[in-house]
């Protein structure tokens, strides 16, 4: 049994294949070569104005041009087995989901969380707060009536509380400056 | 042509010098290219790690049987439960079937000579070797103690060697990555003639479905690894709030891989089902293409739904809504292939070789761990569940019920193959049962305690929560599993001194692996085999004739 | 030389054609890995741009886009080198085109060392500024305290905060005094911080520096071994082994340089222009 004579045979062929590959022109290259350089001037000359977010989208819309044109003409893609850009293709896809997801995550995150934010949580957490705050009060009175039960009412405070002595904190280090501030 | 194997095919009288003999000694099979020699030194090396691992499973079982420090104290408990974790997850499961039996099989039922590229595949191997024994090497300066998931910002800070051990991590996805991508190749390239892809042996569909997921996700883990190694060196910061990064974003970057790499791990089994289940009940298969598809969707929805695993992570509300949403709709495929396996099975002649008791053990194995995914993907009742021994559960249901099984079954049907020995049935059979039993056992009281709220990865619980006997059960289950194991090991390793000869088609199979010799000559086929026909044309349906004795028709 | 070395396709292949595809689809199942590794950092690139719009404005101001404009061409230039070079191992019969693809090679090889060295560059400059990450970041508090150990040493001079306008003045004084070491620590002082011809002090700067770092050090090792796959294919060319019905290592190569230049298509101005 030969291989050749069976069109089910286990490769997909392409035109790519029996010896007939596609050779591009030198003048394609020389043209895209160029087309690349005029893209990476635009690209430059255009990040000096600010468009504000519009920026990063134009400066992705450039530099995907010049990617596909890499890869249709440099890499071949175009003229190549289709099998070859349906999986370039499909990698793509995957980083594409892959941006999605995190994102929709941080974008949404400063949203209403309709677990923890509605009206009856809400209540249940002043309740809550309230009871706390008798509780506290009432372990507080407790403590301080066995303190002065212990000390026989004499130097119930001393020697106690005492706060740390204050820390000279290097404002430099501090990381509580906001994301940018002018200096002198 | 008339040939007592499989109709049109020709399969040679005499034996020659099989893969097993073709060169002799130790290096001419650590140095080899040959796919099968290849395969056998995976699956060496898939049960040791599968010893190792389940030997520190039994520790930690043993640990829980009481409240109160049993065996080691809790420091030594978090280093062996996650030593297990990524042992049995990076060493055993995600290499098992397609690296052991996939290395070995697939060429074979595509009627090739080898893989596309077989350095690569050797490459695949020994860099295998060299990122086991780098966890192996954490392992013995201490392990480390933050679990499989590597959670920051624990793992950026935890004094333990964390660096060491995602660098094994990161070597063993190469190994994995180049596994997947050979196959991919394979199966595009090297088909014999006549071997259109509705003519694929599903087992060829689900390694090839595995393979996308591997060569996809793979490298997210390696960069996810990567900049967990930098935030600890360099202190980059992206993931550590206190530096402004976030550590939710490692959950994302951890689990787009991690929630497809659960599919590395269940689609090849699901590919070993169909073999099995066709074969042993001398049945066509229902519903090929629906099983065929259903794998690439597996493939492809698997990557929609990793945030199900992050529901209490503080990820965004809206995320997790979306998440548990598209969650459901991956439990759907996998329905599609338990319908069709049941239905095959069907009016079918179903004899209980061994390799069916391991199937139909997936088959229910699978359905129970499945159907308990769905609560967990469920946002509300996650919330409860999440992080409890249920979860533990679950996933042991999937992926032990599920692949273990499938790999077992996969390895009592293809050892007469690969070893031309058979192994002894009675033994092989008690195993199987043995190990059912023992697996329900052990998880399904987790089922129980976990919905109780007993918390996964805790080193102890109180003698008033009520958990003991469920740990007690669960603790005995994991010492009938070992006897199960222990007997399957000894018998298959006995059979390759006693075992009887096996022919080279002992349970009347259709695809190509078949068409040769047991075991196969070095290059697999003296005539490459022409197509003519589709893996599972049994003529024998609704006959009473028994896999185990043969196929005998004429075409 | 101008003769050919003819090939001779594996045994396990039935024929040279199938030889070679299955080596390109095999080659872009591997760029894509490569993009998708990649890609990891782009995330995390996008998330924390996201999170610090403010100090990503200034930090990547920081970056010279001269320098990484220079780069960009130098990089598409040896793209359209490599490229010509696949086309010219295509269309060689005998061995007469041996030359040409090696010399196209050399070139290419060249571009490559020339993108490093401006990376060198960039990198020493950014190393001296003290723009790193982490906590070698020198806004970061182990940088600062290393930084006034050394004015201490240097100068007995006491520092409470680099923003101190007094110490900026001492530091004038020695600098027009004519000492070197006050040069350059007002060159690292003022230099790092300039934004708008506004001196500022970047918190969070050190998550920019070190995705810069990350990025482009990812990609320089791709430039580094994407140079040693070309040197290969060079020896090989000169001995003459490629030519019209072989010539996949010069096409596999290749492609994995155009890879590379993908990359920096993406890189140049996600890091310096936005
Ligand atoms: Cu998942």
């Amino acid at each position: 049994m030969s291989y050749h004579d069976s069109h089910a045979h286990g490769h997909e062929g392409h035109g790519a294949h029996h010896g007939a590959h596609h050779v591009t022109p030198t003048v394609v290259y020389h043209a895209i070569f160029g087309a690349l350089l005029c893209l990476t001037v635009i690209t430059v000359w255009i990040a000096q104005f600010d468009f504000g977010a519009a920026n990063t989208a134009i400066a992705m819309l450039v530099a995907t041009v010049k990617a596909s044109l890499v890869a249709l003409f440099f890499m071949h893609l175009l003229h190549d087995d289709r099998l070859n850009m349906v999986t370039f293709g499909f990698g793509l896809l995957f980083v594409a989901l892959f941006f999605l997801f995190p994102l929709l995550d941080i974008a949404s995150r400063s949203y209403v969380d309709p677990i923890t934010d509605n009206d009856s949580v809400r209540k249940a957490a002043q309740q809550q707060a309230l009871q706390d705050a008798h509780a506290q009060k009432y372990e507080d009175k407790l403590s301080q009536l066995s303190r002065l039960n212990q000390k026989g009412f004499i130097t119930a405070t001393a020697g106690e509380g005492e706060a740390p002595a204050a820390s000279a904190v290097d404002p430099a280090a501090a990381p509580a400056a906001p994301a940018v501030a002018p200096t002198p | 042509m008339s040939d007592t194997q499989a109709p049109g095919y020709h399969v040679p009288e005499q034996e020659e010098t099989n893969y097993l003999h073709a060169q002799p000694g130790l290096m001419s099979w650590l140095m080899s290219i040959d796919h099968k020699r290849i395969g056998v030194m995976y699956l060496i090396a898939v049960f040791l790690t599968f010893a190792l691992g389940g030997f520190l499973a039994l520790a930690v079982r043993l640990e829980l049987i009481a409240p109160g420090e049993t065996i080691m104290t809790a420091e030594t408990y978090n280093r062996v439960f996650t030593l297990h974790g990524l042992v049995m997850v990076f060493l055993f499961i995600i290499p098992g079937i397609p690296a052991a039996l996939g290395n070995f099989v697939l060429p074979l039922m595509l009627g090739a000579k080898d893989v596309a590229f077989p350095r690569l595949n050797r490459a695949s191997f020994h860099i295998y070797v060299v990122g086991t024994i780098m966890a192996l090497w954490t392992t013995l300066e201490g392990g480390v103690d933050t679990g499989w998931t590597f959670y920051t910002p624990y793992s950026s800070t935890t004094s333990t060697p964390v660096v060491m051990m995602t660098m094994s991590a990161f070597v063993l996805g190469f190994s994995s990555i180049f596994t997947g991508l050979n196959f991919i190749v394979t199966t595009h390239k090297m088909r014999a003639p006549g071997l259109t892809w509705d003519r694929l042996p599903l087992f060829v569909w689900a390694i090839y479905a595995t393979s996308i997921i591997q060569v996809m996700a793979t490298p997210v883990l390696g960069i996810t690894l990567l900049l967990l190694a930098m935030e600890r060196i360099m202190g980059i910061g992206i993931f550590d709030p206190a530096l402004g990064g976030d550590p939710v974003l490692f959950q994302h970057f951890f689990w787009f891989y991690s929630h497809p790499a659960v599919y590395i791990m269940i689609l090849p089994g699901m590919g070993v089902m169909s073999e099995l289940v066709t074969t042993f009940s001398r049945k066509r298969i229902f519903g090929y293409r629906a099983i065929a598809l259903s794998s690439i969707a597996i493939a492809v929805i698997s990557f929609l739904v990793w945030g199900h695993h992050m529901f209490v992570s503080g990820q965004s509300a809206y995320a997790g809504m979306v998440f548990s949403f598209l969650t459901f709709f991956v439990a759907i495929p996998s329905a599609i292939k338990i319908i069709n396996w049941s239905t095959t099975l069907y009016k079918g002649s179903i004899s209980f070789d061994a390799p069916m008791l391991w199937a139909l053990s997936f088959l229910i194995l699978f359905t129970i761990g499945g159907l308990t995914g769905l609560p967990l993907g469920t946002i509300g009742t996650d919330i409860h569940l999440h992080d409890t021994y249920f979860v533990v559960a679950h996933f042991h249901y999937v992926m032990m019920g599920g692949t273990v099984m499938a790999l077992f079954g996969g390895i009592h049907y293809w050892w007469p193959k690969m070893f031309g020995r058979m192994y002894s049935e009675t033994p092989a059979r008690v195993a199987a049962v043995l190990v059912f039993i023992g697996f329900n056992v052990t998880f399904f009281p987790q089922f129980i305690m976990g919905s109780q709220g007993m918390p996964r990865r805790y080193y102890d619980y109180t003698a008033d929560s009520g958990y003991e006997p469920y740990h007690v059960a669960s603790t005995v289950g994991s010492w009938i599993l070992l006897l199960g194991m222990l007997i399957m090991g000894l018998n298959l390793l006995s059979s390759l001194k006693k075992g009887a000869k096996a022919s080279a088609n002992p349970w009347g199979a259709r695809s190509l692996e078949w068409v040769t010799q047991s075991p196969p000559i070095e290059h697999n086929f003296h005539e490459i085999p022409t197509v003519t026909q589709d893996p599972y044309e049994f003529p024998l349906e609704g006959s009473q004739k028994k896999a185990s004795e043969g196929m005998d028709v004429t075409a | 030389m101008s003769s050919i070395i003819a090939h001779k396709h594996a045994h396990f292949f039935h024929s040279a054609d199938q030889e070679a595809s299955s080596a390109k689809l095999g080659i872009w199942l591997f760029l894509v890995t490569e993009v998708l590794l990649f890609s990891g950092l782009f995330v995390g690139y996008t998330v924390i741009k996201t999170l610090h719009p403010e100090m990503w404005k200034v930090a990547s101001a920081q970056l010279d886009w001269v320098l990484g404009s220079v780069n960009t061409i130098v990089l598409i230039s040896s793209s359209w080198t490599v490229a010509l070079a696949v086309r010219a191992a295509q269309t060689n019969v005998k061995g007469e085109n041996n030359a040409k693809i090696g010399v196209l090679l050399i070139i290419t090889i060249l571009c490559a060392l020339g993108f490093l060295g401006i990376k060198y560059m960039e990198y020493s400059h950014k190393i001296h500024d003290g723009l790193l990450w982490g906590t070698k970041y020198f806004n970061h508090p182990d940088a600062i305290a290393a930084l006034k150990a050394g004015v201490k040493s240097t100068f007995g001079l006491e520092v409470t905060a680099l923003s101190d306008a007094s110490f900026l003045e001492t530091l004038k004084a020695h600098a027009a005094a004519g000492t070197e070491q006050a040069q350059h620590l007002i060159h690292h002082y003022a230099s790092t911080v300039t934004y708008k011809d506004t001196l500022m002090t970047v918190e969070q700067g050190h998550l920019f520096f070190g995705i810069y770092f990350l990025l482009t050090g990812l990609h320089g090792i791709h430039v580094v071994i994407g140079m040693s796959l070309l040197i290969w294919i060079y020896v090989g060319s000169v001995k003459g082994r490629y030519y019209r019905d072989y010539y996949t290592p010069v096409e596999v190569g290749g492609l994995y340089w155009h890879l590379v230049d993908l990359i920096w298509i993406y890189l140049f101005p996600l890091l310096y222009l936005v």
